[in-house]
Parts: C-alpha cells; structure tokens; sequence
C-alpha cells in the first residue's frame, strides 16, 4: 500500500498538473457577489477561474498598460460609459456569439458584441414624500424644475452614473435642453455634491435635501438592510415618466484574452437563466435576460418603462456629456 | 390504518386472548427456571407466587403497549416531518417549473407583441398612408386607405387598424364599414398617440373608446420628409393571449406600470389592482382613459409569505395557495406574475404521507412479529427442558447439563456431584385410592419439597412417572446425603388439602456419587440400584454408596 501511495497521488494530482485553462477576469463587482457563481462555474466546467478585483477605472488602465501581455481574458464592470470607453480605447474584441445575441435585449448591448449586459440598474428619483407633492415630479425633467432650487442631491456630476444619464438625455433632449437640464439641476442642489448614492439617500432622510438621484440597487439593498430599512422607509420614488435611464451591468472579451473561448463561455454562462437570476438577485438589480424572475423588492418597486434608446446609441453621447458636465461645472452660480 | 392496527392489537391485549392465557402458562414455566426469582418461587411452590406471575404477565403486556405508544407517538412525527420535507422539496420543484413558464410566456407575450410593434412601422411607411395623411380629403385616397388597411387587418388577425392625423383624428381604419367604425373620431387623449406625434413609437393597453373593447396599441408616427405628419396605430384584443393563459394549469397576471391588471388567466381579476393606486396615479388613468369607467380595486390576497428571493406563496381570498413569480417587461413598463397552484404539490405530499404510515405500519408488525416470536421460542424452550406438572427440569434438560457437569467434574472445577434417585413409595395406591387428580396433587407436592430443599445449582429432575432424581454438588462428600435426608424428611411431613388432607406420603431413595471415569448412564444405573435396594429393604428410607452414616431415615 505504501508503495502504491505516490501512484495514487499522481493520479490525483494529474488533472491539476495538466490543467493549464484558467479564465483571468479584470472586475470592478465586489469579489462577493461573483465568487458564487465562479464557483459554480469553476465546478461545472473544469476551469480554474482567477477574479481581479480592482476600480473600473484601475482596470482599463492597466489593460492598457499591459497591451499584449495582460493575461486578462474578461472584463466585467459596471456602467455603459466605462465599456464604452473600453471599447472605444481598443481593449475589447468583437463577439459574435448567437446565444448573447438572442438572449440579451439588443439595447443593452453592443450591436458588435464588444460588450454585453449582463443585469440592469435604473436612475431613480427618490423624494420625502412630506416635503415634494408627487404630481411635481413626472420625469428627470423636473429635477431642474425652479421649484426644487436648493432642494436636490445628487452624487457628482462627474460621476460615470450622471454621465451616462446626462448622455440619455442628450439622446433624448438634444444639447440645448440637457444643458438647460443640468444647470438647473446644479443650481436646484441642496449642497455642493459629495458621496455616493446611499449619502444622497440618507440625505433626504435625514432632511438635507428633498430630492435624489440615485441607482435603484441602493435603494433596494436599503429596503433590504435591516441597519438602514428606517432610513428608506420615510422616502417615496419615482419612476420617471418618459423612459427611465436603465444601465448596465456586464462584459467584454478582452482584446488581448489568452483564451477568448473561456471568456465567451463565461459570459454564456452568465447570460444562463440560473445565472442571471443570481448574478441580479445578489445585487438587487434586474436581470438583463427577459423572462428572468425578479427579487421581491424590486417587484415592490413597481414596473417602469425602460428608455427604450439602445445603450449603444446613448453611448456616442458620451463625449459630448463630459463636455457639458464639464462647462456646467466651470459656471459660476 | 396504523389506528386500525393499534386499536385492534390493543383490544386483543386487553381480553383473555389466547396469547394472554398461554402467556400464563409459559410464565409459571419459566418461573420455575433457575434464575432468581424462578427459584424462589420452586422453593415456596409456585401457587405461592401469585404477585411474580402477575408482574410478569403485566411485564408482558407493558412491553407491547411500550411499543404501541412508541409508534403512536413515532408515526404523526414521522408523518409530519416527511410532509414538511416533501412538501418543501415539491415547492423547489414548482418554483422551478413557475421559472420556466415565466420566461416562456413572458418571452411569448413579448414576441408575439412585438410583431405587431414592426407591424405598425410598415403601415406607418406605406405610401398609401403618406398619401392619406397628405390629402386627408380627397376621397379616393381615403377610400384606397381604408379598403388597405382593411384587408393588412384581415391578414395580421389584428383588431383594427387605423390612422390619425396631427390632431389625433382617425382619418381611416380597418373598420371604416363597421357600426362602430373608428372613422371620423378623435383619439388625441391617448398617450400612444402622444408618443407617436413625438417622433417615438407609442405602445399602451386601454379599454377602446370607442368600442369598449380592452387592447394593445402600438403606434408609430408617420414621417414625411423627417415631420411627422400622422400616425399609424394597430390595436389588438389580447384574446389570443387571454385565451392561451386561460387554457394552462396555473394563472398569469399581467399588469400595467401603475399595478393595474389587464390581462388575467381569470377573468375576475382584470381591472384589479396589484398596489393600491395613489391620486396621482388614478388622474393619469383618468387622463388618458386607460381603463374607461372600470372601478380600479385592489386584488386582495389573503397571506403572502416569501419562499426565497423570488419566489412566494400567496393565498388569495377563494382560499386557495399558490406559489408566485414575476418578473418585469422593462420595455413596456408591465409586469407579469405566474401563480402555480400550492396543489399541485399534493399529490406527492399524500404519496408521502401514506408511504411513512405504511413504513410505520410495516415496522410495527415487524416488530411485534419479533417480540412474538422470540417470546414463542422461548416458551418451546422451557417447555422442551421442563416438567409441566412439577415444574422440575425434564430428562432432556438432564441429558446436557448432566455432562456438562461430568466434564466440569473432571476437569476439576466441581469438588464432588452425586445423583439423587427419589422414588414415592405406594404411588400407584394413591392413584387407585384418590384418582388421578389426587395423584398429580401429590406429584406437585413432591417437587415442590425437592426444590425447596435443594441449593442454587442443584438440577431437579422428574425423571419418569413417579420417580424423581437430583443432581447435587456438594463441597465434601456427604452434603448430598444430608440434602436427600431433608427432602425425604421434608415429604412425609407433607400435608394436603382435599380428599387427600390425610394422606401421609413416604419417598425412597438412592445416592450415587460420581465416580471419575464414569457415565452418567453408570451413575444413573448405581443410583437406580440403591433405590432398589432401598425399596427393596421396605422403603421410606434411602441408601448411600459412599457416606457411611446412610442408613434408612427414621
């Protein structure tokens, strides 16, 4: 038997040895809200999963940085400025997988598969319901209504959420509106901008300021904490009327990825019903795949209409968003 | 069934039964065994003992009421727990299959909607259309409209379709020959039509104004050289779909932003209300008259208890569960809800349910199968190494430990052993006197004399009708002779009651001590030689072959 011992452990150890397939995933999304499903992924397939946990923007670069070299086959992060400016830098490639394609609504996905959602988070206007009548706020377009002035928080403007939202917008409105748009919401803030979303929520709660503008995850993770659920049971939200600025959530096969196949198999899988229900459910945010059954707290949420402008196109807008969040910024009040 | 069972077995414990009468007797048997208290009871006689055969029969009893109430309490728990767990298990099933209908007709809904979504942006590009819209007058332009839009109708299977002008009136329509034709009416406070004249594709479910009818509209504005100039709208009834989720074996919701059903599997439920309506929401309905005079009221369900983040169970005010999913159609702001009926999980919670009360009921006669048994084999066992008149052990019984005896003897473990061979004298007399009945009295009263002169490990044997023999160990030579004296002694002091009361009984005996060397056949046959002797020299007397203070008992 003990001669046998080192035979046994060489065929134990042999697939290991041999197993040189490890999928490299650059993420911005906390370490914990992936780590079930790279397990599961890690088990299903065989494949040894390595998750790079660092900033988004840490990420594209030292994507840059390590051009050929990076062992990085997956970049998943959060927000479509971030992917498009990914894309847009030259670090992701063209995936052309069918199954992406008729899983993943076309809107919330690049029409060359550069990246791809994966779960869904809308900008939300959560208000004091004892402070602001609900007929006042119907849409983004009110947060710039005069009658908010010194009344509003938001995060910065800076900030790749109000980016993005200010590029729906552009989308939507035109410049000339959407820069209408933002200096009266800059001139309607409560005080100058500061935190993330939560702060803007705790804000309102806490009497700061009566409207904000805010990722419906924090809220929902909000409702969900038992230290914050008081916070966010005084506030009322609103859906906005005309479209509400959904983002996503989601990934590209990197341009340089030691193993492309790996990483669209990933992402395949991500887009997995069982997956998407996890991979949303963990972060209270909605699944990117239609039909996926959604968290209760977010059912209490309500129903809303998605802007129903695909990503792709509010996009392009990115540029010129940066441009008038830069000039609004430079105003003086 | 396993009440059934017990009940039964119960009664059959509490009645004279025939396993409690046989009971009886195995038990005076196995009283008369060597243990402790068997012991006792030959040393007093077993008449004497009448609490010991009492506590064993209820010793007895109690072990298989012990069992009863073990399964009693065992089975419901049982029972229950096994629901509890196949219940739990049926609901992870159910959640799972509610996850594949959901995405399946929510994916069909959309699908089947979206066609017609497409649908209107070709009528919107049709240069029939365009032209309509240019020379909303001329009436061969209207009249080439309306036969177009009629016959796209009849081959889309939509309800109606139709066109509006910059001021929403409908300028032609599918229906333009019907009784309540859309033409000529104006549907400018519909929000689809907001959108449409926007520049953006509109998409809403109302009740039709004009035919009272619940549909989908999809419009789409019609662009001539980039101004919208109109737009072309489809409506549908939703009946296909109604009918489809009517005819499924579960219910689907449908509902709009505000958390207004529209669509239901049942029909009772469209126009009720998923959350309860706030004035500013009830004013946009209005506004637009969404759903016509309908009263707008909540769906009232009964409990609602959540299985895990997506899933719940509700049970609605007709008293019956489910267990619901939903998801939302982002792109049309609605949202759909499956409900599986909790009932559907019944079937396996009943297969449960009487699979562990048939597992229980098994265990329980399988175990009272054993207890009978080995109580039954036990009985054969004393029966087959005891006398049943006296209680003694029987020539069977003699044949093995008598060996056992001699070997231990030999191999120096035992000091001394001799066999005691006791005859009644006069037996037969007392027979032919009193009768039979007399005969066994006597019989009794003799083994019970035996037995209570005897010392633990001594075997008392009957060893023919009215001949008895003791195998005694004895530490010197002699105990045994002082032993056979006393019993002997013990015997003609013995009195009786009845017809005998008088009768004096006198025993003869004759003791063989054991030999190394010897059979227990050879030792038998000196004992049965000196018993003969014994007789022979006039009886009431026994003979020794060793101690030689034998002599004939006074």
């Amino acid at each position: 038997m003990k001669r046998l011992l080192p035979l046994l452990m060489l065929v134990v150890w042999m697939p290991s040895l041999f197993a040189t397939d490890s999928l490299v995933i650059y993420g911005s999304r906390q370490r914990p809200l992936m780590e079930p499903l790279l397990l599961i992924y890690s088990e299903l397939h065989g494949v040894d999963v390595r998750y790079v946990e660092e900033k988004s923007g840490n990420l594209l670069r030292r994507l840059t940085e390590e051009g050929e070299r990076s062992g990085a086959d997956l970049l998943l992060t959060a927000d479509i400025g971030i992917l498009q400016a990914a894309r847009d830098q030259g670090l992701l490639q063209p995936n052309p997988s069918p199954l992406l394609r008729s899983l993943i609504p076309p809107q919330y996905r690049d029409p060359n598969g550069h990246w791809f959602g994966l779960s869904l988070r809308a900008r939300m206007i959560v208000y004091a319901p004892d402070r602001i009548a609900p007929d006042s706020l119907q849409d983004y377009a009110d947060l710039a209504s005069p009658a908010l002035k010194g009344r509003l928080c938001i995060r910065s403007l800076n900030h790749v959420y109000n980016q993005s939202l200010t590029a729906a917008m552009l989308a939507r409105w035109g410049e000339s509106q959407t820069r209408t748009w933002l200096r009266g919401m800059k001139d309607n803030l409560a005080r100058p901008p500061q935190g993330g979303d939560r702060d803007q929520i705790r804000a309102v709660s806490e009497d700061y300021c009566d409207v904000a503008l805010v990722n419906s995850y924090y809220f929902a993770m909000m409702q969900n904490s038992d230290d914050e659920r008081e916070v966010v049971s005084k506030l009322a939200w609103v859906w906005p009327e005309d479209g509400v600025h959904v983002n996503i959530s989601g990934g590209g096969v990197t341009r340089h990825a030691p193993h492309p196949q790996l990483a669209k198999d990933f992402l395949e899988f991500l887009a997995g019903f069982d997956s998407q229900r996890l991979f949303a459910v963990l972060n209270q945010e909605y699944p990117a795949v239609l039909g996926v059954p959604v968290s209760h707290t977010l059912m209490r949420l309500g129903a809303y209409e998605a802007d129903f402008r695909p990503l792709a196109l509010i996009a392009r807008q990115r540029q010129k968003a940066l441009m008038l969040i830069r000039q609004i910024a430079e105003t003086k009040q | 069934m396993i009440l059934l069972i017990s009940t039964s077995s119960l009664i059959a414990l509490c009645q004279p039964s025939s396993i409690a009468s046989h009971q009886s007797i195995v038990i005076r048997t196995r009283i008369a065994n060597s243990d402790a208290t068997g012991y006792a009871c030959i040393k007093r006689g077993l008449n004497s003992c009448p609490n010991i055969k009492h506590y064993m029969i209820l010793r007895s009893r109690y072990r298989y009421l012990l069992v009863f109430l073990f399964f009693i309490l065992f089975t419901p728990l049982l029972m229950w727990s096994s629901v509890q767990v196949t219940r739990e298990q049926g609901l992870t099933g159910l959640a799972a299959d509610a996850e594949n209908d959901l995405m399946l007709y929510v994916r069909n809904f959309d699908e089947y909607l979206t066609r017609y979504d497409h649908l209107s942006g070709s009528v919107a590009t049709s240069r029939l259309i365009l032209d309509l819209l240019r020379n909303p007058e001329e009436r061969s332009v209207v009249m080439a409209a309306n036969r177009y839009l009629e016959a796209l109708n009849e081959e889309v299977h939509a309800n109606t379709v139709y066109v509006m002008d910059l001021m929403g009136n409908t300028l032609a329509a599918s229906n333009w020959q019907a009784e309540k034709s859309f033409v000529g009416k104006n549907y400018s406070f519909r929000s689809y039509f907001q959108r449409a004249i926007d520049g953006i594709q509109g998409r809403d479910v109302a009740v039709g104004a004009t035919s009272g009818v619940l549909g989908y509209y999809a419009a789409r504005p019609v662009l001539d050289a980039g101004e919208v100039i109109g737009a072309a709208v489809i409506k549908l009834t939703l009946e296909e779909m109604r009918l489809m989720f009517a005819d499924l074996n579960m219910q689907i919701l449908v509902a709009d932003r505000d958390g207004v059903i529209f669509l239901a599997s049942d029909e009772r439920w469209r126009f009720k209300t998923l959350r309860p309506l706030t004035s500013s929401q009830m004013e946009r309905i209005r506004k637009v008259k969404r759903y016509a005079d309908n009263p707008l009221i909540p769906w009232s369900t009964v409990e609602t208890q959540p299985r895990d983040e997506v899933s719940k169970l509700l049970v609605l005010d007709d008293g019956i569960e489910y267990l619901a999913q939903a998801t939302l159609m982002l792109s049309r702001g609605w949202e759909m809800h499956v409900l599986k009926p909790a009932s559907e999980v019944d079937n396996q919670v009943y297969f449960a349910m009487i699979a562990s009360g048939l597992v229980c009921a098994i265990a329980l006669l399988s175990l009272l199968l054993l207890i009978q048994r080995h109580d039954y084999l036990q009985d054969l066992r004393d029966a087959a190494i005891h006398d049943f008149l006296t209680g003694l052990y029987t020539r069977r019984y003699l044949q093995d430990t008598a060996k056992a005896q001699i070997s231990r003897m030999d191999r120096g473990q035992v000091n001394s052993f001799s066999a005691a061979m006791i005859d009644i004298d006069h037996f037969k007399r007392v027979n032919d006197d009193f009768g039979h009945r007399a005969g066994d009295q006597v019989l009794r009263a003799v083994g019970s004399a035996i037995a209570s002169e005897i010392r633990q490990g001594d075997i008392p044997v009957r060893y023919g009708g009215e001949e008895f023999l003791v195998i005694i160990n004895s530490k010197t030579d002699c105990d045994s002779t002082r032993i056979v004296r006393r019993i002997l002694e013990r015997i003609k002091t013995m009195s009786f009651r009845g017809p005998i009361r008088r009768l004096k009984i006198t025993a003869s005996a004759g003791v063989a001590h054991y030999q190394p060397g010897e059979t227990l056949e050879q030792l038998l046959q000196r004992a049965d030689e000196l018993l003969y002797r014994a007789k022979e020299d006039g009886r009431d007397r026994f003979y020794d072959d060793l101690c030689r203070e034998s002599r004939p008992s006074p």
